[in-house]
This record gives structure tokens, sequence and C-alpha cells, in this order.
């Protein structure tokens, strides 16, 4: 900054006088936005919006869109699954099946109802229990609505003594 | 307790104007009376025993942190002394601001012995060349001097740099001068006042808000580079400057009227909101110091803001700067602070000339 710039009529300077009536402005505006969110008038932020009126609708998402149709997946095929070690108690694994091709199906091991005597065992081969967790955050949906942040006003200063400095007794 | 106890103020500070002598005679003296003027009008050199029935006076209505012995210069009394033990003997201690030319060894080593927390003492330039020209021939000698052998003797010395116009550039130069002669205890950033007799001079040493900036920056330097923190003693108005530019410049807003003042005594009895206000609340001689603090909490609470600041949210406590200043400078309370209005009062020019054209000195 120049700090030789030359004096203006009121004995200031044209850049100090703009630099003072901005700053003067954004102390008067940040106690106005703060009355407006302390008082909860309206949940508009520093920038004027409309608060209850529909926005425009958001851009399409590329997530939103239509996906591809997926490749053809080979358990579609003719072709086997891999053997499932847990299938089998007792007899020998079975051989591959193809997944839709019509055979009669063999006998299966794991579906064979369990002996009354013996408690049940541990079907591993049966779908997993469905978890009940909750929905995973979407990242290809908009984020979460965040308000503005409330412009922090600039510290006040202190009533102080202004001859000397105050001591601490 | 009873009614009277709750009711007795408590004042950090009481500034005692000792003597309106001084030996120098600076540019930007806020002093509106010098110990040079003959005439009827001219301050009389109170006696011991005046300026002593004064603080015994106050200290049976109200609490005193500190007093803090002004003038002129202090150490122009013979028997300044026989004053600082008498304020010590009453339990208080006492700082003082001097221009530390008058100190002697002998007077250093006699302040150790009393109760005194520091001696404050300005410098407007690192040299003869720069501080002489505001304060007289001899003067920075004389200061140096002065504050080596109150170092040497082991009596807390502050520093004070005072910004001008002329010597805004030089701050961290002058700091570090003082803090090199002794100025240890604290740093004070003083910007310059037109009030009194500096009111003459406004028109050559104030500085625009861009030189305190320059100098502030100088100050943050300083702050760091030596470890203490600088006080900026005069209030800078908020619309005009980021504080929290100068992270270790610790800043105030005036408090006159709020119970943080540094309420002044005058050597005949008159009480002032401050060292600086030309406003006399009245005589303590008369009236108890209770009913002249309630008077000036009454005025100030009725005292409106500068229009300028009237939609601003900080005009309670900023108060637009200094309002000494503002008193001096345009004759109404609630005027604006000179400093602020020399960038935003479209007149300030040609009303400041007037005011020191046709009144010369205030008599408020």
């Amino acid at each position: 900054m120049n700090d030789q710039e030359h004096k203006t009529d009121t004995g200031g300077t044209d850049r100090d006088t703009h630099e003072i009536m901005s700053r003067r402005d954004l102390l008067i505006r940040s106690a106005l936005a703060g009355v407006g969110v302390s008082a909860g008038l309206s949940g508009c932020g520093k920038e004027p919006k409309p608060c209850l009126s529909v926005s425009e609708p958001p851009e399409p998402q590329p997530c939103l869109t239509p996906a591809e149709p997926p490749e053809p997946q080979p358990c579609l095929e003719v072709q086997a699954p891999e053997p499932q070690p847990c299938l089998d108690v007792a007899s020998e694994p079975p051989k591959p099946q193809p997944c839709l091709k019509v055979a009669p199906p063999k006998p299966q091991p794991c579906l064979k109802p369990p002996d009354e005597k013996t408690p049940p065992k541990p079907q591993p081969c049966l779908r997993p229990p469905v978890e009940k967790t909750q929905p995973k955050p979407q990242p290809c949906l908009s984020p979460p609505y965040k308000p503005p942040a409330k412009p922090k006003p600039p510290p006040e200063p202190e009533p102080q003594i202004c001859l000397s400095v105050m001591i601490q007794e | 307790m009873s009614g009277r106890e709750t009711s007795r103020p408590r004042l950090p500070s009481l500034a005692l104007e000792v003597t309106p002598r001084c030996n120098q005679r600076c540019s930007y003296c806020y002093n509106a009376w010098r110990g040079e003027d003959k005439g009827a009008g001219a301050a009389r050199v109170p006696e011991l025993c005046v300026l002593t029935e004064l603080v015994d006076r106050v200290l049976e209505d109200a609490d005193v942190g500190h007093f803090t012995l002004t003038g002129g210069e202090p150490f122009t009394r013979s028997d300044l002394l026989e004053l600082i033990a008498h304020v010590n003997g009453r339990g208080c201690g006492v700082t003082l601001i001097s221009n530390a030319g008058l100190v002697t060894a002998e007077l250093a080593r006699a302040l150790t012995v009393l109760r005194v927390h520091y001696v404050q003492v300005t410098l407007t330039g690192a040299t003869a060349e720069t501080h002489d020209a505001l304060c007289g021939g001899g003067a920075f000698e004389a200061a140096c001097r002065g504050i080596r052998e109150l170092a040497d003797n082991g009596v807390a010395v502050g520093g004070s740099f005072l910004c001008t116009a002329e010597n805004h550039g030089i701050a961290l130069l002058t700091m570090g001068a003082l803090f090199e002669t002794g100025a240890t205890h604290h740093m004070a950033f003083n910007r310059f006042n037109p009030s009194g007799h500096a009111l003459a001079h406004a028109a050559r040493l104030m500085p625009t808000r861009t030189q305190v900036l320059t100098a502030l920056s100088q100050a943050e330097a300083f702050a760091v580079q030596h470890d203490l923190p600088v006080v900026c003693t005069m209030p800078i108005p908020d619309c005009m400057i980021a504080h929290t530019d100068y992270p270790h410049v610790r800043f105030g807003a005036c408090s006159a009227g709020t119970d943080k003042a540094e309420y002044a005594i005058t050597g005949d009895g008159r009480l002032k909101y401050c060292t600086v206000h030309p406003r006399h609340l009245g005589n303590l001689r008369e009236e108890r110091i209770t009913t002249l603090i309630e008077r000036s909490r009454r005025e100030m609470a009725d005292t409106r803001a500068p229009a300028f600041c009237t939609p601003c949210p900080r005009k309670q406590t900023c108060r637009g700067g200094c309002r000494a200043a503002a008193l001096w400078a345009f004759g109404e309370p609630d005027a604006l602070d000179p400093f602020l209005a020399q960038h935003v009062m479209v007149d300030y020019a040609d009303r400041l000339r007037n005011t020191v054209d046709t009144t010369g000195r205030h008599q408020l």
C-alpha cells in the first residue's frame, strides 16, 4: 500500500475512505445477518435467495441416467458353478452343474433332513441372513444441505485506559 | 456489608496531574495548559499538601488500583518522592508518565525503595534528529540517559512510540531503540491525538489511516521479534482497522465513563473523564468522587453516537474512537474522532481550521 498517497480535501486519502466505508458496511451487514439467523426468521444465508419457493430443477446427475446394459454374465451361460465345498457332508462333491441347464437335480446333501437325533448343523449353504444395516450414503445423490456460514463479526475491543498501560495487580 | 460499602466504586487507575510544568515543548502534547503560560488563566503548580489531600479524599470513597502520576513532567517537582511515599502509605502503588529527561542516578535509586510499578517514556524517533524534531533539542539524549538510569537501578520502564504523519515509517526502529535502552516492561503504541496544545499541529502531524497501519505492521513485527506485546493505547475505530491483522498488538476502546475509566484529577482538584478530555465533571474539594463518577456515567449514557456511527452495531463499545479528541476538534461531544473524520467528513479540514483559528484553546 502506498503510504505516501497524498491527502484529499478531507485530509485523508481516497483509498482510506473507501476501505473505511467498506469495513463499516461489513460490520453492519454482519450484525443484520446475525439478527436474522438468531431470530429464526428464515433459513436464508448471507446471499438473498427465495426460501419458500421451489428452486430450479437440478441438472441430471450422471448416476441417475440409465446405465448401460450389463455385460452378459458368465453364470447365465451354460457354465458350471464352482464346486461348493459346503454342499457335501457325506457324499462326493457334485459335478459342476450348468446353471440353467435342465438336468435332473441330484440329491443335495445339504438339503437332506437332518438326523433327528443330532442337532442341526449350521447351514452355510443357505443364503446368509440379510443384514439390517442402515443404507450407505449414496455418493451420486446431492450432498446434504448445509446452511451457509453466518458471517463472523470481528472481535470487539474492550474499554481501556489510553494514557498508559494497565498493570496486573 | 453496609450500603455504603456496596456502592464504593473500584477505579483500576486514577491519573493525577501533579504539575503543569515541563522541561520539553513537544508538538504533540495533549495538555491545553503549558508551564510557560504567564496569563491569569495559567495553571499553577499545586502544593504537596493539596495533592496529598486530594489523594486522601478520593481514597475515603473509592478503591483505587494505582495512581498514574503525570503532568507536565512529574520529575519537575522536587517533592515527587514524598508524594509517591504518601500514596504508597495509603496502600496504592504508582505509575509515572515521564519524558525521563530529568531522571538522575540518585532519583532512580530512590524510586527503587518506593512502590513504582513502572515509568513510561515516549520516543518519537530512534535518533536525536527524529525525536528532537518533535520534542526539542537535547530531548533524545536526555531521555535515553534517564531510561538507562532507571533500568540500571532496577526500575521497570515501559516504552511508548507516538505515531505521527512524520514518523510513521520508523515505528520498528523507535521501539527497538526504546527496548535496547532499557524500556522492556511493555511497549505502547500511541497515535497522534489532536487535543489541547496538539490541536494547532493537527494539519501537519495527524497521520492518515494508511500511515497508522504501516506503523502498526512494524509494531506487530517488534512484538514478535522481542516477544513483548504492544498495547495500542489510543482507540482506533473498528471501521478503520481489522484488529485481527495484528495479533500481537492489543487494542481497546475508549473507556471514558465506564467502570474501566481512568479519570484524571487536575492540580486544583477538578475531575475529568481522562487526561485528554477537556470537560470537567466537578471539583473534588467540593463534591465527593462518587457523585462525580455517577455524573460522568449519566452524561455518557445520554451522549449520542456520532451520526456516522448510528447504523453500526459497534457504536456502544467502539464509540467512534476518542471522545475527547472529538470534543477538542469540533466542540461537540457527539462528533467523530478527528482521526476518523479526516477520511469521512467532507468539511473536515475547514472545521478543524475554524476550531484552531477561533478558539485557539478550549476552556470548557
